[in-house]
């Protein structure tokens, strides 16, 4: 036999023997799942990757993947779902959203079966960024002497700055986003080291409107100054309460009452009820009023606000209150109280145009409640602060619509 | 850089003193045999001349090929005095003999070539090593013409080489005529089946491991051989370079925790052996014994843990154990069976015995117990 003889036996027996099967876990009803390393991270995104080791007795209904900075779960995390398809022994996917850069994610596949819900293994890396992602950390800021653990920071926005006044001490400061400067101003005046339970906040050309719980006084913040604009009426805030302005007035509702407030006379007047119960949040579109009511219902008024039409129904989940903004013709809702106060993280898009909610990648802070979360709008963008810690330490984050992947 | 300086130094000494040993023997001339201290220079000059001393306080004397019949050392090798043709001329050498009997074989070293020559019925011949260009020339076949009266060494003629130790061995063969072994350098490929076990160390802590039983794991092997003959005798080192692919799996299942244990291994293994083969003519039985080393090229020690709460499973892998180090040593024992065909190619059947011990000061490790089945054909 030559060397060519010799060479190609040896050559079929390393294949011969490279055709035997791994070994693999013991089948069982439900799939084994196993999620790979992941591959192509950039800042365009990354690609997902996951292996069926088995396929189990039962059924795949559904297969995907679910992800987070804490350990993730399907209900409360970031998730998508890929075709399942019996034959394919590995999946992938390319996702170019909703990931921050520089922040550590835990990934984990997943399958639905009949009777069981799988979850894969735990992967963790290290985000370089999404194309679409509209969440950006910026900086974080260290409030001196602001104790988180007695009160909360409260967010509200003129057309220039943001502000936050923590309810302790009653600490007010004036955030510039553009040349990210703060300033401490002058503090909330019916502190007195008792949280005064500040529930809502409006903005009329520049100034700004604070309505307290445990206060009747009706407080104005403008030209650096805090002014007392006398009594407000009584509202019932275990109805909920909103805040907004619209054509240069401002409102307070609760419940189906709604207050317009007048700056020019300083008057308070009575208007058309909403129809509902209860109310949630506020948005303003267009200088049309949204209103998130009782049993999930979005009710719409036109700027007069003498006639509230139902619209749609609020996908989310809805317990306790939920955060409200607007920005570019759309409205965004979210953050709100779930079990055992841990605010459940979704936010959804409501597009007025196509009467259509999205939902977007969740607020990357994970487990906080919903009263620590600090939120103004400036210049088409939305700001999220949270606290990092109980001494003064926060968290900003930039939430930029124009990053949102467009679904639709 | 200092190591290989030294290592180079001590071995010029020691070839020097080798050269310039004086050791006793005996010289023979036309007349008489006497013992004297003689100087062993080496093949090339021990060709030429023999230098010698009468006693240890006499001169040096130097005796060309002309003056004495013969010479030899105390440890068996005797030089004798022959007219060879070299370049066209006949002039005396020392020829060393290297085998004695009805053929005798003898040998010189000139111009830093070793020169056999065969003596049969007084005539002198020389042995020209191989030729592609004159086939008349070559050894083998002048061997096969000249020493064919012995039936049992026809095959050793083919597979004689040219060199001392193999001429030597094919002409005392013939000298003796019975049915020997030609030992000769063999290579081959081996395909087998393959029985593993796998069983936790004994210094195993582990629950999980200790308890474990896996079933055995069958599979194939394939790789090749080289049997290398060790002095001449019937014992031969035989060393093996072969592939073997293992998976095992283990299942335990407690309350709502599921575990398994998967293990996937693509393996190198080369096991080095003595062995001795029977001089049985046809069929030669044969046993072994040596060390053996395995590479895991893949290892794959991966750890399922099944975690089920309210038809929820949570799975965990633990990737990172080295239940098997990449590294094993061990033993191995065989027996088997050398089936010829032809005076170079053998049919090999074997039964195998291995035993494979992870490297790891870890004691939560596995061993490996292979039985094997092999087939094997040399080249």
């Amino acid at each position: 036999m030559n060397w060519k003889g010799k060479i190609i036996i040896i050559i079929h027996l390393i294949i011969l023997s490279g055709c035997l099967k791994d070994a693999v876990p013991e089948i069982k009803e439900y799939p084994v799942i196993k999620i790979l390393k992941p591959t192509h991270i950039d800042s365009s995104g990354i690609t997902l990757n996951a292996e069926y080791i088995n396929h189990g007795s039962e059924k795949t209904i559904a297969f995907g993947f679910v992800w987070d900075t804490e350990k993730p779960d399907i209900l409360n995390s970031d998730t998508t779902i890929i075709s399942y398809q019996p034959e394919i022994k590995t999946y992938s996917i390319r996702l170019r959203d909703g990931f921050i850069k520089g922040y550590a994610y835990k990934v984990q596949a997943f399958a639905y079966t009949e009777n069981n819900v799988v979850y894969s293994n735990t992967i963790d890396f290290k985000s370089l960024g999404s194309q679409y992602c509209p969440w950006q950390q910026l900086l974080n800021y260290n409030f001196r002497g602001i104790y988180y653990s007695f009160g909360y920071g409260y967010g509200m926005s003129n057309n220039k700055c943001g502000y936050i006044l923590f309810s302790h001490m009653g600490d007010f400061y004036e955030l510039n986003m553009i040349d990210n400067i703060i300033i401490k101003k002058q503090n909330f005046p019916n502190s007195n080291r008792q949280s005064f339970g500040l529930v809502a906040t409006l903005n009329i050309d520049n100034n700004l409107y604070f309505i307290c719980a445990k206060s009747k006084i009706f407080w104005q913040y403008s030209n650096d100054a805090w002014h007392n604009l006398g009594q407000r009426p009584d509202f019932n805030f275990s109805s909920g309460i909103i805040g907004f302005s619209v054509n240069g007035k401002g409102y307070f509702g609760t419940g189906s009452e709604l207050y317009e407030y007048n700056e020019e006379t300083g008057f308070w007047i009575s208007k058309k009820p909403i129809p509902t119960s209860k109310v949630y949040s506020s948005a303003i579109i267009n200088e049309g009023v949204y209103v998130i009511g009782a049993n999930k219902e979005v009710f719409k008024s036109d700027s007069i606000l003498d006639n509230w039409s139902y619209v749609s129904d609020y996908p989310g989940i809805l317990e306790g209150q939920l955060i409200g903004f607007s920005l570019k013709e759309k409205a965004y809702f979210g953050l709100n109280y779930a079990s055992g106060f841990v605010v459940n993280r979704f936010i959804w898009e409501y597009d007025p145009k196509k009467n259509s909610w999205n939902r977007l990648c969740i607020f990357p802070r994970y487990k906080l409640y919903q009263s620590n979360i600090t939120l103004f709008t400036i210049d088409g963008k939305a700001y999220f602060g949270v606290p990092l810690s109980d001494f003064g330490s926060f968290q900003l984050f930039e939430f930029n619509p124009d990053k949102l992947i467009q679904k639709n | 850089m200092n190591k290989l300086f030294y290592f180079i130094l001590a071995s010029i000494l020691i070839c020097n003193l080798t050269v310039s040993a004086q050791k006793w023997g005996y010289i023979v001339d036309d007349s008489s045999s006497q013992q004297v201290i003689i100087f062993d220079q080496g093949q090339r000059k021990n060709s030429l001349i023999c230098k010698f001393q009468k006693n240890k306080n006499s001169d040096t004397i130097e005796y060309p090929p002309d003056v004495l019949d013969e010479y030899g050392f105390e440890d068996g090798r005797v030089f004798f005095s022959k007219d060879i043709l070299i370049d066209s001329i006949y002039k005396k050498y020392f020829l060393e003999r290297l085998a004695h009997g009805k053929v005798n074989l003898y040998l010189t070293k000139e111009n830093n070539r070793n020169r056999f020559y065969l003596e049969k019925d007084s005539s002198l011949l020389e042995l020209s090593k191989k030729s592609n260009v004159d086939l008349n020339s070559d050894f083998n076949y002048v061997l096969n013409d000249l020493i064919n009266d012995c039936e049992y060494i026809k095959d050793a003629v083919r597979l004689a080489k040219y060199n001392k130790r193999s001429l030597s061995e094919l002409i005392n063969q013939y000298n003796e005529c019975i049915y020997k072994p030609f030992p000769f350098f063999k290579y081959g490929i081996n395909i087998g089946y393959s029985q593993t076990g796998i069983t936790p160390s004994k210094a195993s802590k582990d629950t999980l491991i200790k308890n474990s039983s896996f079933p055995d794991n069958k599979s194939s092997c394939f790789g090749i051989f080289l049997d290398y003959p060790l002095s001449f005798s019937n014992m031969t080192v035989h060393q093996k370079i072969y592939f073997q692919k293992n998976a095992f799996s283990y299942n335990i299942r407690s309350e709502n925790i599921e575990k398994d244990i998967v293990i996937n291994l693509m393996s190198i293994n080369l096991p080095v052996l003595i062995r001795y083969t029977m001089p049985v003519k046809r069929i030669s039985p044969f046993i072994d014994a040596g060390a053996i080393y395995t590479f895991n090229i893949r290892n794959r020690n991966d750890i399922y843990v099944f975690e089920e709460t309210d038809n929820i499973i949570d799975i965990k892998i633990e990737s990172d154990s080295e239940l098997l180090t990449r590294h094993q040593l061990g033993y191995s024992l065989g027996a088997g069976l050398q089936i010829k065909v032809s005076y170079r190619n053998s049919i090999i059947w074997e039964v195998r015995y291995q035993k494979l011990y992870s490297l790891s000061i870890i004691p939560d490790t596995y061993n490996l117990n292979e039985f094997q089945v092999i087939a094997g054909f040399n080249f």
